[in-house]
């Protein structure tokens, strides 16, 4: 009888599941006609705007009231975000001028997207960012919303939130951010910050003084975020950079990444260290070599030369790698190396073989694109 | 002798109740979990809590190749226009019969190079390498001689330039954001050793640059049941495991893995069919054993459209394969079993494997038979059986569809009322006749097993649908 019962329960679930299934497709249906008619409306109400403000130079106060108690739902900010990508596309700088005078509007909803849960919440810096409501303009209760939000655990509110914050291009504001994302317990990788700062949209020299200025205050993480953004953006860190890679009580990671730095940007006065770095005489520091090989092909010379053509007989295999890529960048021939290519150490060879191969290829494929 | 076939008979029936509710409920559970959790990913969309799309974390994608001269091409054509900035494209002919190398050579005007491999993992010598640069993302052919899915998995490993690498089924086609999700967790939490995607099926789906342009309910009535199998399974079990770090699957048709911890944790093994689960459940215990805190994660939007099996021969080889691979898999690492170090891991996932796909079929078999010697000794209640059975089968036909129409809407597709009807109808014969007939396969699958071992699994190829 009690097994009776189970079964009956499991009955009574399927009869459930089947009317939430049908319920939620309902729902679902009658919630795109609302949105569609939401968007219908916006439609309209912001094209009168903009011909409004085409036409005087302002916009209606009714309709920032309108768009004050509206845009607190988070469905009505949607249409609202669709209905105005489509006209920036046809008119962006009179959205820009329509935009810039609901600026009061943005901040009066600044404190109903704080109380939402953290996916709605983060809708609102997305819209910050994609509009760039913060640029050339700093609302306080607006920034504070958003570093509220870096404390979020959800990554998604957090990198909406520092998007937000690079768009309004001070350099203040990021460096504050950087700071509360800084935090041991909350993972943000790397890369976000690094690809992020290249979106900020102010001053670079001004944030890259102030990111170093406060360059000790940041955990080894976020430094080598730091450092990597400045390979990719800047050469006029060079003194900076040769201060960190002397500096034996620093990661590992932090010099690889100065080291890397001088690869990219050529610095005389930090040859000799990248020439000492490049000879492997521990195998516990064989990282050091194998960047520092890579790195030296900035600097071609007899010495780089040299120093290369010894490490192709290295016995670990990043080191031969990254030495026979570098002779290769640096233009070296078949006869400049042939006393490798065709001595005796078939790995060393054999790499170098490899390296004059893919020239040849990419030499091949330039050609036929050219006679194509 | 009659009382003592009567007390077994009422063991045995205690037995299935147990079974079956505990099936029931799991399948309950995770459809719920599953449906909620695409409904909270497409609320994500929705709400653009997404990271930036420009940000490219660098992929090896390896494509191991087995007499796959109607694909191969067509696959790496559509991995050119994924979009996603940084890639490597790596194919290892593993010996084939046909001409996939030199199909490839040919579409690609590849380079013969003299690369050195360095060996990380074990595998057999390479025969030649061609390379192409000329293309969005670098393309490597490695010939080799024959060794089977695994040594060819190993040897793209090692010929990898990046730290994380994809494997991809020749006959696959990945969607055009499919490698910008898929990375995503590696930039939303730490320690992350393994990703699985989303495997749909794609007979009579159209793609266009990897974008689905229509999508129909296949026409062969296999490949149909084969969509809601995918759904309930993809949807139920995946979804459910990945809350508790849990998935003992990521499928071989698409996985991203992390270099140097699968290099560490020895690579794939040779002597199993079913290497991607070996594999998976073997990082789990590496990490564990080590001490190394590690992540593996499922991600339901980033999907590979595969072509399933539309005749009932090649369906049987390859849940065959499935099957015996996955024992070998269990049988591997059967000291994961009840270990309180495994956590969860041990006590839900590898446990409802073990009952629940492990040793299914023979329980299923068992039953049926049972019922045939319960009838004939009149014995069967028929009509508390028939509203058992009907229940069950209405109860996992209801939570089938809830799978399949929650990644209809979830995915913003359109399906014909025809589509739909024609799932409906479906999902009430796989459950009632497919599943049965594959029971029996799947416990039969061992007998012959050991001469296959080392074979590729070979279903009829088809040319794959893009335009």
């Amino acid at each position: 009888m009690k097994i009776e019962i189970m079964i009956y329960v499991y009955l009574a679930i399927c009869v459930g599941m089947i009317l939430f299934n049908i319920v939620s497709a309902v729902l679902s249906r009658l919630r795109d006609k609302r949105i569609s008619k939401i968007n219908k409306r916006f439609n309209k109400q912001i094209l009168n705007e903009l011909r409004y403000l085409e036409q005087s130079g302002n916009i209606h106060n009714s309709h920032k009231i309108y768009l004050s108690k509206k845009l607190k739902r988070i469905g009505n900010m949607r249409s609202f975000d669709i209905m105005l990508e489509g006209k920036y596309t046809e008119k962006p700088v009179l959205v820009n001028k329509y935009l810039h005078s609901l600026n009061g509007v943005f901040v009066s909803l600044t404190s109903s997207y704080c109380k939402k849960e953290a996916m709605e919440a983060a809708f609102f810096p997305y819209i910050i960012k994609k509009y760039r409501i913060l640029h050339g303009h700093l609302f306080d209760s607006m920034t504070d919303m958003l570093y509220s939000m870096l404390t979020e655990p959800s990554i998604y509110c957090r990198e909406n939130a520092m998007q937000a914050i690079y768009t309004s291009g001070d350099a203040n504001c990021v460096l504050k951010a950087l700071k509360i994302v800084d935090c041991p317990n909350r993972f943000y990788h790397d890369k976000l910050i690094t690809d992020g700062l290249m979106n900020f949209n102010g001053s670079f020299s001004k944030l890259n003084t102030a990111l170093w200025e406060s360059f000790e205050e940041f955990s080894v993480q976020m430094q080598l975020a730091l450092l990597n953004y400045f390979r990719f953006t800047s050469d006029d860190y060079l003194e900076q950079m040769l201060k960190l890679l002397t500096d034996k009580n620093r990661d590992d990671e932090i010099r690889f990444a100065c080291i890397r730095y001088f690869g990219k940007y050529r610095f005389d006065e930090a040859y000799p260290y990248l020439l000492e770095y490049a000879v492997c005489r521990n195998d516990a520091r064989w990282e050091y070599c194998a960047i520092a090989s890579s790195a030296l092909s900035t600097y071609p010379c007899p010495k780089t030369v040299e120093c290369l053509k010894a490490n192709l007989y290295h016995r670990n295999w990043y080191i031969r790698f990254n030495s026979s890529l570098a002779l290769e960048k640096m233009g070296l021939t078949y006869m400049d190396l042939i006393d490798i290519v065709e001595g005796n150490d078939r790995y060393a060879s054999e790499i170098l073989r490899y390296r004059f191969d893919i020239r040849d290829m990419i030499d091949e494929e330039r050609r036929a694109v050219t006679a194509c | 002798m009659l009382e003592i076939l009567k007390v077994f008979l009422d063991w045995v029936g205690y037995f299935f109740i147990a079974y079956l509710i505990g099936y029931s409920t799991f399948l309950f559970v995770s459809v719920v979990v599953g449906s909620f959790e695409l409904y909270r990913i497409h609320r994500r969309e929705i709400m653009k809590n997404i990271l930036p799309s420009d940000y490219h974390v660098p992929i090896t994608i390896i494509i191991p190749a087995y007499n796959e001269e109607v694909t191969v091409a067509e696959t790496v054509k559509s991995l050119l226009a994924l979009e996603y900035r940084s890639y490597e494209i790596i194919v290892v002919d593993d010996g084939s019969k046909d001409n996939t190398s030199q199909k490839l050579i040919d579409a690609f005007n590849m380079h013969l190079v003299h690369r050195p491999i360095r060996r990380q993992t074990e595998c057999q010598p390479e025969e030649f390498i061609y390379e192409s640069r000329a293309h969005k993302a670098p393309i490597t052919l490695i010939r080799k001689k024959n060794g089977g899915k695994a040594d060819s998995l190993n040897m793209g490993i090692n010929a990898s330039n990046f730290p994380y690498f994809i494997c991809i089924d020749a006959d696959s086609v990945l969607q055009y954001d499919s490698l910008r999700k898929i990375v995503q967790p590696i930039l939303e939490y730490d320690n992350i050793v393994a990703v699985g995607g989303m495997i749909r099926i794609s007979n009579d789906a159209v793609l266009e640059n990897g974008r689905v342009k229509e999508y129909n309910m296949p026409h062969n009535i296999l490949a149909s049941m084969q969509v809601l199998e995918y759904d309930r399974s993809f949807l139920a079990s995946r979804i459910l495991f990945d809350k508790f770090n849990g998935s003992l699957i990521i499928s071989g048709a698409f996985g991203l893995f992390k270099k140097d911890v699968v290099i560490a944790a020895g690579g794939y093994h040779h002597n199993t069919m079913g290497e991607d689960m070996e594999l998976v459940v073997r990082l789990h215990e590496y990490c564990t054993v080590n001490n190394i805190p590690y992540n593996i994660k499922y991600v339901s939007d980033a999907v590979c459209w595969t072509q399933a099996p539309e005749k009932l021969r090649d369906l049987c080889k390859q849940r065959k394969r499935w099957h015996i691979g996955l024992f070998q898999s269990m049988y591997a690492h059967r000291g994961m079993l009840f270990n309180s170090r495994f956590g969860a891991v041990s006590f839900i996932s590898y446990l409802y494997f073990l009952i629940y796909e492990l040793f299914s079929p023979f329980i299923e078999i068992f039953g049926v038979f049972t019922m045939i010697l319960a009838w004939a000794i009149d014995l069967l209640n028929v009509r508390f059986m028939a509203l058992f059975f009907m229940i069950y089968a209405v109860f996992s036909a209801i939570l089938s569809l809830s799978a399949f129409f929650s990644r209809i809407y979830t995915t913003n597709m359109k399906l014909s009322i025809g589509d739909s009807l024609k799932a409906v109808m479906l999902c009430f014969f796989e459950l009632t006749c497919l599943r049965f007939v594959l029971a029996w396969v799947r416990s039969t699958a061992f007998i012959g097993y050991r001469k296959k071992r080392m074979s590729w699994g070979r279903i009829e190829r088809k040319k794959i649908n893009l335009k």
